[in-house]
């Protein structure tokens, strides 16, 4: 609902700017300690420099100043820079290094006896602790202020004022232009609090904006994902052949395909890829199933190359002219007949043969072109024919299984494919199928990088009619 | 851990607190009453300019006489009073700043950056005052005792010309004293605030040795 996500927006933003504004017055309040420390040390250093002994003739003693400095000076620091270290963000610490630091202007004032110049300290003070953005350290640093004047104009007004009889009213000019700074320093702490609560908006709207947009996404690979598992084949059910195929879908790369479709005399074999991810790549394997299977029943005895070259022309003109898409389809197609014949056309991914005479695996070339590159490839596809003997393996792939990396940057490769089923060839299709998944995902680990699609298929024969 | 539940307790951050508070105040009380504690001031200040100095009294002119301890921290702040009262005068005082040297002390241990101070100001003269004889002669016991006579030798002024212990800006002191030069007002009165310009001890040495 509209209103939920606006409230939500809005705390997210008091979020950011509450953790921006406690980190950045940590900062200010490390800043201001350390300062603390620095003004002990130079207050003890102007004591050393200016007043280092009181003399009686020959005589002398360490000055007052010098108990001042170090005394006064240290227990006047340490009790800020205990609240930074144990109390750090905390209201009243910065409220206690406001006071301090105005009460560090009185003393370097009185250490350097009275020099004009050291007044100079209260006001960068005061432009100091704009650090915190917050106008309310302001408000004791003037008290301090205001009580030192009205003290001083009532007991020693030359001490502050430089004339021996200010007017009543004096204090009140000196508090002016302290007033004066700090109407300006309060407005710039305000505006700038203000400006770090739009940054935190800006990024609470833009955080809000990109969960809008990761979970529009999400719906779109879920949509995708039903699309590809949808069409995938229900009936393995094949005269001849004893099948057991999978397609396991990575979460944001999507567009592997593979297809069991009987016909009299044998079946139709298609495994492919699409190019891509998302709803567009399940929208571009729609239509390649949907031309395929249209093809193969109106001409279940043509050469796959002829299904191939007329599927690519679907495909082009979908794809490259109305969805205006650069997919494209690596697909690999196959007629099987029950005598054990394959007719193969298609550029996908090397078919793997395991022989029950060698007990060892073959590699099966492809050649040809990928679907939806260019419009016409009758004159670029090539068809080869192998056979399986009775028993024999026909292993078909995607990338995602030969290519998935492991920890260490290393792709499994075909030859741990082939290795696996020369292994595990005496045992069911399903059984191999799912060492073979078994070993990849142990490779790849948790993250599944793209689809694995893996169809074993064992050509059992047919009986003959009696 | 009791410490850490003590710093998470907010009670005793204001305790400690008040506590900080309190002692800044009773500090800065100190240090009030430690800057506006005035030195000893000697009963025995002569009414006539003392007929044993050495110091020339100017014709038709105030003379004006400053003691200091050369190595007095406060008494840079006496010297740049002097400094402003000289301008604020016009030429119409003849002063000189007396520097003390203890009469056991080196030869030139009088000469410190506050002689070099005291000789910058236009219409100062400044001289050793070996053993504080002329101290004892104008009555002064602490540093940046001033003291003003008129043409006639009568005192005009006696103290200081600060409004605190090394503390620059106007004060009474200086307004008095420039009120006598330039109005002939007598018999003003100022807090002095300066180190002791002898020990005691040295005080009795240069009593022996006269």
């Amino acid at each position: 609902m509209p209103g939920r996500s606006r409230d939500a927006e809005l705390a997210r933003r008091e979020q950011l700017f509450g953790e921006r504004y406690a980190a950045l017055v940590r900062r200010a309040d490390h800043l201001f300690a350390r300062l603390m420390v620095v003004q002990w040390v130079f207050g003890v250093l102007l004591a050393v420099l200016l007043s280092p002994q009181a003399w009686a003739g020959k005589t002398h003693v360490i000055h007052h100043h010098i108990y001042i400095a170090v005394v006064l000076g240290g227990v006047l620091s340490a009790v800020p820079v205990a609240l930074v270290v144990l109390r750090p963000g905390w209201v009243v610490t910065r409220m206690t290094i406001a006071c301090a630091q105005m009460l560090w202007s009185a003393l370097l004032i009185h250490l350097s006896g009275g020099r004009i110049e050291t007044h100079f300290h209260i006001f960068v003070s005061l432009a100091f602790l704009t650090v915190y953005r917050d106008w309310r350290v302001f408000v004791p640093a003037t008290l301090v202020i205001v009580v030192d004047h009205v003290t001083r104009q009532l007991f020693w007004p030359e001490s502050v004022f430089a004339v021996l009889a200010p007017e009543p009213w004096r204090f009140l000019e000196h508090t002016g232009w302290i007033v004066f700074e700090e109407v300006v320093l309060i407005i710039s702490c305000i505006g700038a609090r203000r400006e770090m609560r739009a940054a935190a908006g800006q990024q609470a709207a833009s955080e809000a904006l990109d969960r809008l947009e990761k979970e529009a996404l999400a719906r779109e690979l879920a949509i995708a994902a039903s699309i590809q598992t949808a069409l995938l084949p229900r009936n393995t059910d094949l005269r001849g052949l004893e099948c057991a195929a999978t397609m396991i879908t990575a979460s944001s790369v999507g567009g592997d395909y593979y297809e069991f479709l009987p016909v009299p005399g044998g079946c139709w074999i298609g495994i492919g890829d699409v190019a891509g991810h998302g709803l567009q790549a399940g929208l571009v394997m729609l239509q390649a199933q949907s031309a395929l299977e249209a093809l193969i029943l109106s001409q279940p005895d043509a050469e796959p190359m002829l299904l191939l070259t007329i599927a690519n022309r679907v495909i082009f003109e979908n794809v490259r002219n109305r969805l205006g898409s650069d997919a494209y389809i690596t697909l690999s197609l196959l007629r099987y007949h029950e005598d054990g014949r394959i007719v193969s056309a298609g550029a996908h991914e090397e078919a793997l043969v395991w022989r029950a005479s060698s007990g060892r695996c073959e590699r099966v070339p492809v050649e040809g072109t990928w679907l939806g590159v260019i419009p016409e490839i009758g004159d670029a596809t090539v068809q080869i024919t192998l056979t399986l003997e009775v028993d024999d393996l026909l292993v078909l792939y995607t990338d995602g299984i030969i290519e998935a990396r492991g920890g260490h940057g290393e792709i499994f490769g075909l030859d741990r494919v082939a290795q696996l089923v020369e292994a595990h060839a005496a045992g069911s299709v399903a059984d191999i199928r799912d060492r073979v998944l078994g070993a990849v995902a142990a490779w790849a680990g948790a993250v599944l990088e793209d689809d694995m699609t893996i169809m074993v298929l064992r050509h059992v024969g047919v009986a003959p009619a009696v | 851990m009791p410490a850490r539940r003590l710093r998470d307790h907010v009670v005793f951050w204001y305790v400690l607190l008040g506590a900080w508070l309190t002692a800044m105040v009773v500090g800065g009380g100190y240090t009030w009453r430690d800057k506006l504690t005035p030195a000893a001031i000697s009963a025995d200040v002569p009414e006539q300019w003392p007929a044993g100095t050495t110091i020339p009294r100017a014709d038709g002119l105030a003379t004006l006489v400053m003691l200091v301890h050369p190595r007095c921290p406060c008494s840079r702040a006496s010297v740049a009073e002097l400094s402003r009262l000289m301008t604020d005068t016009h030429g119409r005082v003849d002063a000189h700043v007396l520097v003390v040297r203890p009469i056991d002390a080196s030869e030139q241990w009088e000469r410190t950056d506050l002689w070099d101070r005291a000789a910058a100001i236009p219409g100062v003269t400044v001289h050793t005052d070996i053993g504080g004889q002329e101290a004892r002669l104008f009555g002064a016991i602490a540093s940046g005792h001033v003291v003003v006579h008129d043409a006639n030798g009568r005192l005009l002024f006696r103290g200081g010309i600060t409004g605190a212990r090394g503390h620059e800006g106007d004060n009474p002191g200086r307004s008095q004293a420039s009120a006598a030069i330039l109005r002939g007002l007598g018999r003003a009165v100022g807090p002095t605030f300066g180190c002791e310009l002898l020990s005691a001890e040295e005080l009795v040495r240069t009593s022996d040795a006269r």
